[in-house]
């Protein structure tokens, strides 16, 4: 429940952002936006209320968690830490040399691997994945992907 | 005369009937994967159509989703997992085939199935796009506003647990969709300074990080490394033919099933999942023999296989010939169109007929193609099953980021979608799904052009209501939005039935 009001609180915070940044424009570039952002507003405060009116007629207790673990710090936590990590490298580090340690890494968090051979295995087929998408995009699509400073 | 022979022309080449074949295989493979949607498949091989041309690309697009439909219902009768949603009828009596013994039996019926429905749906599209594209070639903006309104609403119903809450995915996605220079005003708006988003958040790349990364972040937290287990089949002589034969002797089975998915595919927000169920449900309704449902019999293969077989032209005919994409799958398909330059909506069929009328002719072979190529794909299929989920998770994602940098060669464009994927990714924890906010987001921009027009006729002296409500298509589609908000509390008797059936 704590969960819904704060995504609640956050959406109708979002929504009044969004009404104040185009409130200046003109009629043709505000209308639109502010009516949307009227609308969401609504929907959000008839949904929240809608629940917590139905908590109470249920007469159920609020269970209080920790938001962000309850969100995030599952095991897609760890996987969305290494997207984030993959394309923050991806430029600096070059296409290659990132996506090779990004399909590895996560990879060997999925499987849980500690022999050396499956590590061996796993990055050979990040290394083959990695470059045979290289060449299909390069060479076949003429698509020149991040080099980075290694090259 | 001349403009069916070169509409021929253009759509029977080497390279064509080649791109076709490759996208009903490849989208059949991919999506016999659990957890790999056709929406997914879609969205993970458009980045690989750019350098196509527009025609060759839309065929491939269409022969993958095709395939894609079909390819749901192989894991559904070999491990009892469904590919995608779509597939989850045919578990009902493909899997106690497969038990019985009886597997590829239930693999050609449900190609038979899917192909049969297909060639009925390419059929309606080829008759009925054009056809309700001329009708809407007549809408003027309030019009065009009313039907974005209607797709809006009956999406927001169809696709969430919480109506409400659908809503809400769907007004955040037309909010996103505001960013960048507005379509009449000009302004720029919710850029925060970054030039990138002046020409609005790039929908493909949103696309593919709305239906790739929430998914993928799904299957990482389940615990199976593999998806399914070794499965094998024999295979036996003369299956096909005595298929074909039971089918045949069914007719009324199959137009009936071939129809609903029509309905279903024309329909906002219903998908190939419901007209699965809906036909098979019908095939119960309909049998003499009911109680043999559910043990393993024929009928309940091809009911649904049908209906998600046709389902796939119905879903087609709203985006060609409105612009308004019904089933998520389509919603990637608009993502296809306008990379070519080409805005989805009754214009289509006038300025773009080189291209639509091959793309129909073409989505009718690949149906066709399907009839062949599902009696070798499921022996493809039941090895792909068994790739281990920690390749093929970092695979997709890997694809997901290659897809979206190669858009436009810019690493904006894959920051986009991360963040929006990890946006899909926390709203489906709050059951906003990634349908209405796609809808939304293509629906947003076409929904403002046509407001604001109407606001303008307004301003240049008419009444308000003599805009919006002074037109019996206006006031038909009015009445067509109540209906949709007032109807999952009519029909809740009946999705209770279907949901126990």
């Amino acid at each position: 429940m704590i969960r819904d009001v704060v995504f609640a609180i956050l959406l109708i915070v979002a929504s009044v952002i969004g009404y104040i940044k185009v409130e200046n424009l003109s009629f043709t570039s505000s209308f639109f936006p502010e009516m949307v952002c009227v609308v969401l507003t609504t929907l959000v405060f008839i949904d929240i209320t809608l629940r917590i009116v139905k908590r109470i007629i249920k007469k159920q207790s609020i269970k209080k968690k920790n938001l962000f673990i309850d969100l995030f710090a599952d095991k897609a936590g760890v996987a969305i830490i290494l997207i984030l990590l993959y394309i923050v490298i991806l430029k600096d580090l070059g296409f290659i040399a990132s996506s090779i340690l990004f399909i590895g890494l996560l990879s060997l968090y999925i499987k849980k691997v500690s022999r050396v051979l499956d590590i061996l295995k796993i990055f050979t087929f990040s290394f083959l994945v990695t470059l045979f998408f290289y060449f299909i995009f390069y060479h076949l699509f003429n698509i020149q992907l991040p080099r980075g400073i290694i090259s | 005369m001349e403009h069916i022979i070169s509409i021929f022309e253009s759509l029977l080449t080497f390279q064509n009937i080649l791109f076709i074949i490759v996208g009903v295989a490849g989208g059949a493979l991919i999506s016999s994967l659990p957890g790999l949607t056709a929406t997914m498949t879609l969205a993970l091989i458009i980045p690989f159509t750019f350098s196509m041309n527009a025609t060759t690309s839309l065929l491939l697009l269409g022969g993958l989703y095709v395939g894609a439909i079909y390819g749901s219902a192989i894991p559904a009768i070999l491990i009892n997992t469904p590919g995608n949603p779509s597939g989850i009828a045919t578990t009902f009596d493909g899997y106690p085939l497969n038990k019985k013994g009886e597997t590829e039996k239930a693999l050609m019926a449900s190609g038979v199935g899917s192909s049969t429905g297909g060639i009925i749906g390419a059929i309606a599209l080829l008759f009925l796009a054009p056809l309700l594209a001329s009708v809407a070639l007549s809408f003027g903006p309030p019009q065009l506003f009313w039907i974005t309104v209607f797709a809006l609403t009956i999406i927001g119903t169809l696709t969430s647990q919480s109506q409400l809450r659908g809503f809400i995915g769907g007004a955040i996605g037309v909010l996103i969709g505001c960013v960048g220079i507005a379509p009449i005003g000009g302004d720029v708006r919710y850029t925060f300074g970054m030039w990138q988003l002046q020409g609005g958040i790039e929908l493909v790349s949103a696309l593919i990080g709305l239906f790739a990364i929430p998914q993928v972040l799904e299957m990482v937290k389940e615990e199976k490394i593999r998806i399914g287990k070794v499965v094998s089949y024999k295979h036996k002589k003369g299956v096909l033919k005595e298929v074909i034969k039971y089918a045949l002797k069914r007719p009324y089975l199959m137009i009936r099933s071939a129809l609903i998915g029509i309905i279903i595919g024309i329909k906002p927000g219903a998908g190939g999942n419901i007209a699965g169920i809906i036909s098979y449900n019908e095939a119960v309704r309909w049998s003499k023999e009911p109680e043999k449902f559910g043990t393993g019999i024929l009928d309940g293969v091809l009911a649904p296989d049908t209906a998600t077989g046709s389902e796939v032209g119905g879903s087609l005919i709203p985006l060609l010939a409105l612009g308004i994409p019904s089933a998520p799958p389509t919603a990637v398909l608009i993502g296809a169109l306008l990379s070519h330059g080409m805005i989805p909506g009754p214009e289509l069929f006038k300025k773009y007929s080189d291209i639509v009328y091959p793309f129909l002719f073409g989505f009718l072979i690949a149906n066709i193609a399907l009839f062949f190529l599902a009696i070798y794909l499921p022996r493809i299929s039941s090895k792909l099953v068994n790739i281990p989920r920690y390749f093929l998770i970092p695979t997709i994602v890997f694809l997901c980021v290659v897809g979206s940098y190669s858009i436009r060669n810019s690493i904006f464009d894959v920051y986009i979608m991360v963040i929006i994927g990890l946006l899909g990714y926390l709203l489906k924890k709050f059951d906003i799904t990634a349908a209405p906010l796609v809808l939304g987001l293509i629906l947003g921009p076409i929904m403002e052009k046509a407001l604001i027009q109407s606001m303008l006729l307004v301003k240049s002296g008419e009444s308000i209501g003599e805009v919006f409500f002074g037109n019996a298509i206006s006031i038909a589609l009015v009445l067509l939005c109540i209906l949709a908000l007032i109807w999952p509390f009519i029909s809740k008797k009946h999705s209770l039935i279907i949901e126990e059936k």
